[in-house]
């Protein structure tokens, strides 16, 4: 949930007593490279016994505003005054103007996401004084960051039901706000490239009748919506699908969340290039402070019932500084929920780990090259992080392993994938899918052989680590149609049927197997909870089922075409029990 | 046995429309409809849903072999065999005892036992060496004394091989023997039990029959695998084709239908 839970209370408020209301017409903005919106002067950072820092409306920033003593004022005795730190706290969710102030020297930090900080990077970069170094990853979005799409037509039949549905649709989203990497990158491994779908911009995220959620309801040529969870629970009617009533947009339907998505939306602290090479010492010890007060803070809140005094401080000073309300403690705890802290193993993973596909040098390219598709670079540009030295931060803190755990309860998800299996709906929640085929009575699958199809399914696991990847074997039906043809008897068809079912189940398992090998190849760590095998096979044929049968291939390609293992990605965030508890 | 048909109602009760056919009350009645040929096999959607309050583990290996034998221990089981010296039973239990040793290690065996103490599962799908141990010391003990409750015990076997299936999602082999001589109760014609499971489910079904006629549900050409176990030769034959291997392969070459 990410900024102005009040302000759409007061959009609420306002609606109710306008009574009966007519869609307003909606006005879009321009979202030109930042580097032609922005001319300002680049100026010495100022210096001085206490440093601005910016935060922005986010649970991540929780832990920061937690480091300084729960005050905007850097407090005695808080984590950042022991580490010798002086800050002046700072929320601004303009992300235009918090680039100005830096640029300007009035703070030599800027606090965004990635994708921000990309967008950024060319204007920044213009002056090697503010060249932006990215010192620290706080947070990943926990499922507080929405896709909403149209999933039915006015007449109810169905319109976008997968990811390759949105090639060529329109989508709308704020401009220069924390979605559009988000956006990029799912949009990328749907249809090839951002510039195969046509953008609308919006001025504000949320709260106004400028949103992405007001562009959904009011406007029917957008079919698509980069919203926060509460504008995404009301246009759904509750998470369901859009009934039109109330603020829900009809035969809308959430298509993904961050929770399936957990490595869309880096949240991330960057130092000017001046500054950093001044300070150097300052800037580690703000890191480790962030870092200690990361953990410090999960501490609190997992034992809040012990320590509900200090935790009840840092959320009513969390609401007042981020929502300008110290009332509005529950909606602080729900941007907290929001954001899933990385914390040290996470860092030395994003910063230091070349293997991880998701990582800082990967990711910047991603983004970089989905921005200059629709015209918000102008070209890669090169992003700089601060190349710590990894052991001297991990100093004082307990969480430095790094060993994570399956994300999946085994048995469980594979209950779910076969129910979905059984009742025929394995491609309700589907993302993504593609094929492999294989040979007459082949048991192997080498990686070399299928080393581009391997490499795509390890990159969409770790791009959508929160989804189940089903690996779904078929068999080939023509040995069963042949027998029946011939006569043979029903015993001998039965367990035909039987063995190609579980031909078809150890196939899917050989690939699966090769998969997690080739990724080991590659240094590469598959969370195998992930991927679940399903064998489905003689009755999923491509041409097919005639009556309880599969029907009779007409041609060789056919027949050929029925050999497949199958990748599907799917959605379950519905199923829970699925899901380890974080 | 009123405690079980009590079960048995409040299963079929749970499992709706799914559920295996009620106890036949026609009275040894041959009716065989519903042939596969006539209506072809749908198990897709098998094993139904585990009861609830009744949901088992996943199996490590979805893919293991399942055999599991009903063997008949009635009265009549204790007469001679027809065209032979020996006693059915005593011909019944050497063989399972071979059978026993031929199943392969890794696969489960259960056995369940009809006789005068009623419908047992005398040893649960399991496999290693004490499965097997437990196995030969089960069929030691058999004694031929008492009913023949077929649909009954049919039934329950049916019902453990596909809680056995639910642990292991419907992948896997499920073989089910019945050693018998076919005369079944009043009210315990197999018929629809039979012809339910063969429909719905891929467990297959041999028979170890003693002199049973083509009419009945248990020797139904071409959808049960019947043997004559009318000498010991001839029933090890039969109980061979419980574990006979299905054909797994794919075509070579496209071959229009």
């Amino acid at each position: 949930m990410r900024k102005f839970a009040i302000l759409t209370a007061l959009v609420v408020c306002v609606s109710l007593v306008g009574g009966t209301f007519a869609a307003p017409t909606m006005k879009y903005v321009d979202a030109p490279p930042l580097s032609q919106a922005i001319n300002t002067q680049v100026g010495e950072v100022k210096t001085g016994s206490t440093v601005q820092l910016p935060l922005i409306t986010w649970g991540g920033d929780i832990a920061t505003i937690y480091a300084n003593g729960n005050s905007r004022a850097t407090v005695k005795g808080s984590i950042f005054e022991k580490e010798g730190l002086n800050f002046k706290l700072f929320r601004e969710d303009d992300f235009k103007k918090q680039v100005e102030m830096y640029m300007r020297g009035e703070t030599p930090y800027l606090r965004g996401t990635m994708g921000m900080i990309n967008m950024a990077v060319e204007v920044l970069n213009r002056d090697p004084r503010t060249k932006p170094v990215v010192v620290y990853q706080m947070t990943e979005s926990n499922g507080g960051d929405v896709l909403v799409v149209r999933a039915f037509d006015d007449k109810g039949n169905s319109y976008i039901k997968t990811a390759k549905d949105l090639c060529g649709k329109t989508i709308a989203l704020q401009a220069y706000g924390p979605h559009v990497d988000f956006l990029s990158k799912f949009i990328t491994d749907s249809c090839g490239s951002m510039a195969k779908v046509n953008l609308k911009w919006t001025k504000d995220l949320t709260g106004t009748d400028d949103t992405p959620a007001a562009a959904l309801r009011n406007d029917r040529k957008v079919d698509a919506a980069m919203v926060i969870i509460p504008d995404a629970m009301e246009l759904t009617s509750g998470g369901n699908v859009g009934t039109g009533a109330e603020k829900s947009a009809k035969g809308t339907k959430i298509l993904l969340t961050t929770k399936t998505f957990p490595t869309a939306i880096a949240d991330v602290y960057v130092v000017r290039a001046d500054y950093f090479q001044a300070h150097r010492a300052e800037v580690e010890k703000f890191v480790h402070g962030l870092l200690t007060a990361e953990e410090s803070l999960r501490d609190l809140v997992k034992n809040k019932g012990s320590r509900s005094a200090d935790y009840k401080k840092t959320f009513t000073a969390s609401a007042e500084i981020l929502l300008d309300s110290d009332k509005a403690v529950a909606d602080a705890e729900g941007l907290y929920g929001d954001a899933k802290f990385v914390g040290y193993p996470g860092n030395v993973k994003f910063f230091g780990d070349a293997n991880y596909l998701r990582n800082f040098d990967k990711r910047t390219a991603e983004i970089q090259n989905a921005f200059a598709a629709i015209g918000l670079l102008s070209k890669r540009t090169a992003l700089d992080h601060a190349k710590w030295d990894y052991n001297r931060l991990k100093a004082g803190l307990s969480n430095v392993a790094g060993v994570e755990a399956p994300k999946f309860e085994k048995d469980e998800v594979a209950k779910v994938i076969d129910k979905k299996q059984k009742q025929g709906t394995l491609t309700e929640g589907e993302l993504f899918s593609f094929e492999v085929y294989f040979q007459p009575n082949q048991n192997s699958f080498s990686a070399e052989a299928y080393a581009e199809s391997f490499a795509r399914v390890v990159d969409l696991a770790a791009t959508y680590g929160g989804a189940v990847i089903t690996v779904e074997g078929h068999s080939d039906p023509l040995g069963y149609l042949k027998g029946k043809k011939s006569g043979e008897s029903d015993v001998v068809l039965s367990r035909t049927r039987q063995a190609a079912k579980n031909l078809s189940m150890a196939r899917a398992n050989a690939v699966r197997d090769s998969v997690i090998a080739y990724a080991k190849r590659k240094g590469i760590t598959v969370d195998a909870s992930q991927l679940v095998v399903v064998g489905h096979g003689i009755n999923k044929p491509k041409n097919g089922m005639c009556g309880n049968d599969p029907c009779a291939p007409k041609t060789e390609q056919e027949w050929r075409n029925n050999m497949r293992v199958e990748f599907r990605i799917i959605q379950i965030e519905a199923e829970s029990s699925a899901f380890k508890p974080l | 046995m009123k405690g079980i048909i009590l079960l048995l109602v409040l299963a079929v009760t749970v499992w709706g429309c799914d559920a295996p056919p009620t106890q036949s009350t026609s009275g040894g009645s041959n009716d065989l409809s519903g042939s596969l040929s006539d209506q072809s096999q749908n198990t897709a959607a098998w094993p139904s849903p585990a009861p609830k309050g009744k949901e088992v583990q996943l199996a490590a290996n979805v893919l293991m072999e399942n055999y599991y034998i009903v063997f008949d221990g009635s009265g009549s089981m204790d007469e001679k065999a027809c065209g032979s010296n020996q006693k059915k039973v005593v011909v019944g239990k050497q063989a399972l005892r071979e059978f026993a040793k031929t199943v392969p290690a890794g696969a489960n065996l259960g056995l369940l036992v009809f006789s005068r103490d009623g419908i047992r599962e005398v040893v649960p799908l399991g496999s290693g060496p004490k499965n097997r141990e437990d196995f030969a010391r089960a069929v030691e003990n058999i004694r031929a004394d008492g009913g023949t409750p077929l649909y009954s015990a049919i039934k329950l076997a049916y019902e453990k091989l596909e809680e056995q299936a639910r642990r292991q999602l419907g992948y896997g082999v499920y073989r089910m023997g019945v050693v018998t001589d076919g005369e079944a109760n009043s009210g315990e014609d197999p018929t629809s039990i039979v012809n339910f499971m063969l429909k719905n489910s891929p467990v297959t079904l041999t028979t170890i029959g003693f002199c049973i006629g083509e009419k009945h549900s248990l020797n139904q050409p071409g959808r049960v695998t019947y043997r004559e176990a009318r000498d010991l030769d001839s029933l090890r034959q039969g109980l061979k084709e419980v574990l006979a291997e299905s054909p797994v392969f794919d075509a070579t070459v496209f071959e229009k239908q």
